[in-house]
């Protein structure tokens, strides 16, 4: 299997972004692969637009080129279609089609899939942020969203279910796995 | 030896530990403040300590002092930070240092998140000290641990360059088992060493320029000045982050091209020079201004005039914000990047929802008028510039200076200058003195969100508690305020709109200096307890009242307000909605 993978997470700040490039980049330590990754930090807490980028197998700089992603991960689905032109053609978009409204502007999710599908048609799209809610919190979203990319990565799902409890709070665990297995579950 | 996942700040806190630390000093600022709070977090296990000073000045002053002891010590700033600090900084070249001094810059080329995008290499070369310059998260782990064995061998300040794209990235990172060790010197009184009185400061410039010989010669020995494929006639000379790039794009093209890693100020001048001797043709790819570039031309005159040599002076290479795979590869290639395609609805940075800010710009807003001016300052207020709370943004406390200027001349208009608790401490303070001191006639508004809050949420003077979190005094900044001569002080909470709208009426049209102090906690400090609001759409009449706080939980759908699951329950909206339309979601 080759063992490098350029991956975007794309979202919303405070949906989780960067704890989800943290326990991707911490299950490549658990299996002694070199990794990258970058957070582009925005100057307010919270509703600013926020993109990582994971390099898993990479020994250079930690941003991917335009057009080089294997993966994209959007937690919101205009996100997604923001940072759709990383993705290289055909390869995996997970997109939650839950929306943020940007500053009280409205959009159809349905255009922002169809931004995405000029670059791929390999999308799976869905309402993540309720399925998440169903689990019991909408903090969980970031896990679910890893659950459903663990097939894709070249990492095994036991070294991301092992990095999830090394990066989150104890007694948050069990709810976080829930939503990793529940993510699983979704992508098969 | 292990292996962790680690950002460039966190890393970089791992290298001065590795490098016995004895103390840190630093003012929060991205892309830099993880540096210390990591370091806070293993000053637990090490036992040296870490301070947040109040400004990168006396952070700076402090370092030195611990320096003058015989101990290691680190102040660590963004790049603007130093513009604080360089009054110290550039005469303690002068008098040198004893105990390893290293000063950790973090740049931000296309101003992330500050106000200018300053190369701080040039201040190492206005001060005549030597500067490190990492590629990778790894080197600047490792280089850190050296820097206090550099600075103390040439006895001056050793600046370490980061920028955004370091501090901020992550690596997998190979860390040392620390054998942690301190000092047991004491400071000896030598005064024509350390007080730069003329005599002495003419003697100690003449000390600063024989030791440039030395670092020179240390600079050549530097394992991380390396160079492969040197035979090739077509160079590349790169420093920082930039030769990652330059590597990728060499690997993915097979590139015949030589390389040469820059990482030190001065250049490795011999090994530069052997480097460039045979080349007909030059790329220069560094972050920031063209500083390598313009030493390469000088040692490219003498030694070989003819080459070629492309880069930011020649024009080839954009001056302005940062390298990337893709700006590299456009000049290397000719290969223009796939840009995005489709304009799409844009996600500004916005005051998140509940911020007490949002509140007291709209009380501002309507007790001054639209037609106040508001200079303003730097911090999450600084996003006011969206509902036009916010005029001006030069430098940290500016906002009050620059209030006290136009009021001199702008008498019929308010003018109200905006500033943050964290800002007040740093920099207002003497601006306060200053307006009230020369009888300005303006409204200081000291927004007291009990943090800094944009940097993370690092403690100040005002909340009563020290970097490692142990009590202390807490500094009151209405008291402080009257005591430095403000006219009037009046507090207001931002979330009680009428009652604060009241009180502000009442020193509208006083004169002198008035200062306001607008106190509520961010709503990252203090937990909230789970309220939420909803809108009653029977009720609603879609007059955009509510709008106008800029909440960013609060939309337009079908022409009546909604609000969103991200409410953080302040009740802003209940409270000036004149319909009675917003109420709490039980």
């Amino acid at each position: 299997m080759n063992k490098k993978c350029d991956i975007i997470v794309a979202g919303v700040g405070g949906q989780g972004i960067v704890l989800s490039s943290m326990i991707l980049g911490t299950a490549c330590i658990i299996e002694g692969l070199s990794v990258k990754g970058a957070e582009v930090h925005g100057m307010a807490q919270r509703g600013g637009s926020v993109e990582a980028h994971i390099r898993i197998g990479c020994i250079y700089g930690p941003m991917i080129p335009s057009g080089k992603a294997d993966i994209l991960i959007a937690m919101e689905p205009l996100e997604g279609a923001r940072y759709s032109f990383y993705l290289k053609e055909n390869k995996p978009a997970i997109i939650n089609t839950f929306q943020i409204p940007a500053m009280g502007n409205t959009y159809k999710t349905e255009d922002m899939l169809d931004i995405i599908k000029e670059k791929t048609g390999n999308i799976i799209a869905g309402d993540f942020t309720s399925e998440s809610i169903k689990i019991g919190s909408i903090r969980i979203l970031n896990i679910l969203m890893l659950g459903i990319t663990a097939r894709y990565v070249p990492v095994k799902k036991e070294s991301m279910i092992e990095a999830i409890k090394q990066n989150v709070r104890k007694n948050l665990v069990d709810i976080n796995l829930n939503a990793f297995n529940r993510g699983y579950e979704i992508s098969l | 030896m292990y292996k962790k996942y680690l950002l460039g700040n966190e890393a970089i806190a791992y290298g001065l530990v590795e490098g016995n630390i004895e103390a840190s000093f630093a003012y929060p600022g991205t892309p830099s403040s993880e540096i210390t709070e990591k370091l806070i977090e293993l000053s637990r296990i090490y036992g040296f300590y870490v301070e947040w000073s109040i400004n990168e000045k006396v952070a700076y002053e402090n370092a030195y002092g611990v320096s003058l002891t015989g101990r290691r010590a680190a102040v660590i700033m963004k790049h603007v930070g130093l513009n604080v600090a360089s009054d110290a900084f550039i005469t303690s070249a002068y008098t040198g240092v004893i105990g390893g001094l290293v000063i950790i810059i973090a740049d931000d080329p296309y101003a992330h998140s500050s106000q200018n995008e300053q190369d701080s290499r040039r201040y190492a070369v206005m001060a005549k000290i030597p500067c490190l310059e990492p590629s990778s998260i790894q080197e600047a782990k490792d280089m850190v641990s050296f820097a206090f064995s550099l600075s103390e061998r040439a006895g001056l300040p050793v600046l370490v360059r980061s920028v955004t794209r370091l501090s901020h990235s992550r690596a997998d990172v190979v860390l040392q088992d620390i054998k942690y060790s301190k000092r047991d010197t004491s400071f000896k009184k030598t005064p024509e060493r350390f007080v730069m009185v003329p005599a002495n400061a003419r003697k100690s410039l003449k000390i600063l320029n024989e030791k440039q010989k030395d670092i020179k010669e240390y600079v050549e020995e530097l394992l991380w000045n390396e160079a492969e494929d040197t035979s090739l006639e077509i160079g590349i000379i790169t420093a920082g982050i930039s030769f990652q790039y330059t590597k990728e794009i060499k690997e993915n093209h097979n590139l015949p091209f030589a390389l040469f890693k820059v990482s030190s100020l001065p250049l490795p001048y011999k090994k530069i020079t052997s480097f460039i001797k045979n080349k007909k043709k030059l790329f220069i790819f560094e972050e920031g201004d063209p500083v390598i570039e313009e030493q390469v031309y000088l040692i490219a005159k003498s030694i070989n005039p003819s080459i070629e040599i492309i880069g930011k002076i020649s024009g080839e290479v954009q001056t302005e914000g940062e390298m990337s795979v893709e700006v590299i590869d456009m000049v290397l290639n000719g290969k223009s990047p796939q840009k995005p395609f489709h304009s799409l609805p844009k996600r500004m940075p916005v005051l998140c929802p509940g911020c007490p800010h949002s509140g007291s710009f709209y009380i501002l807003k309507k007790v001054f008028g639209k037609d106040a001016i508001f200079p303003g300052d730097i911090g999450c207020y600084t996003l006011g510039i969206l509902s036009g709370t916010i005029d001006t943004c030069l430098c940290m406390g500016a906002g009050i200076g620059t209030g006290s200027g136009i009021a001199r001349f702008e008498k019929q208009r308010p003018v109200l200058s905006i500033i943050g608790d964290s800002t007040f401490f740093h920099a207002g303070i003497p601006e306060l003195i200053n307006a009230c001191y020369n009888s300005a006639n303006q409204v200081i508004v000291i927004l007291d969100n009990r943090t800094t809050a944009m940097t993370g949420h690092q403690p100040h003077p005002g909340v009563g508690i020290t970097a490692s979190g142990e009590k202390t005094i807490d500094i009151n900044i209405e008291k402080l305020a009257s005591i430095c001569g403000a006219e009037k002080v009046v507090v207001i909470d931002p979330y009680r709109i009428k009652e604060s709208i009241k009180i502000l009426k009442e020193i509208k049209d006083m004169k002198g200096v008035r200062v306001i102090v607008a106190k509520r906690p961010c709503i990252f400090v203090e937990k909230q307890d789970g309220t939420k609001f909803k809108v009653d759409s029977e009720k609603c009449k879609g007059c955009k009242l509510c709008l106008e706080i800029m909440c960013p939980a609060i939309c337009l759908t079908n022409g009546k307000a909604e609000i969103s699951v991200y409410c953080n329950g302040c009740g802003i909206c209940e409270e000036i909605c004149p319909y009675g339309a917003i109420k709490k979601d039980e």
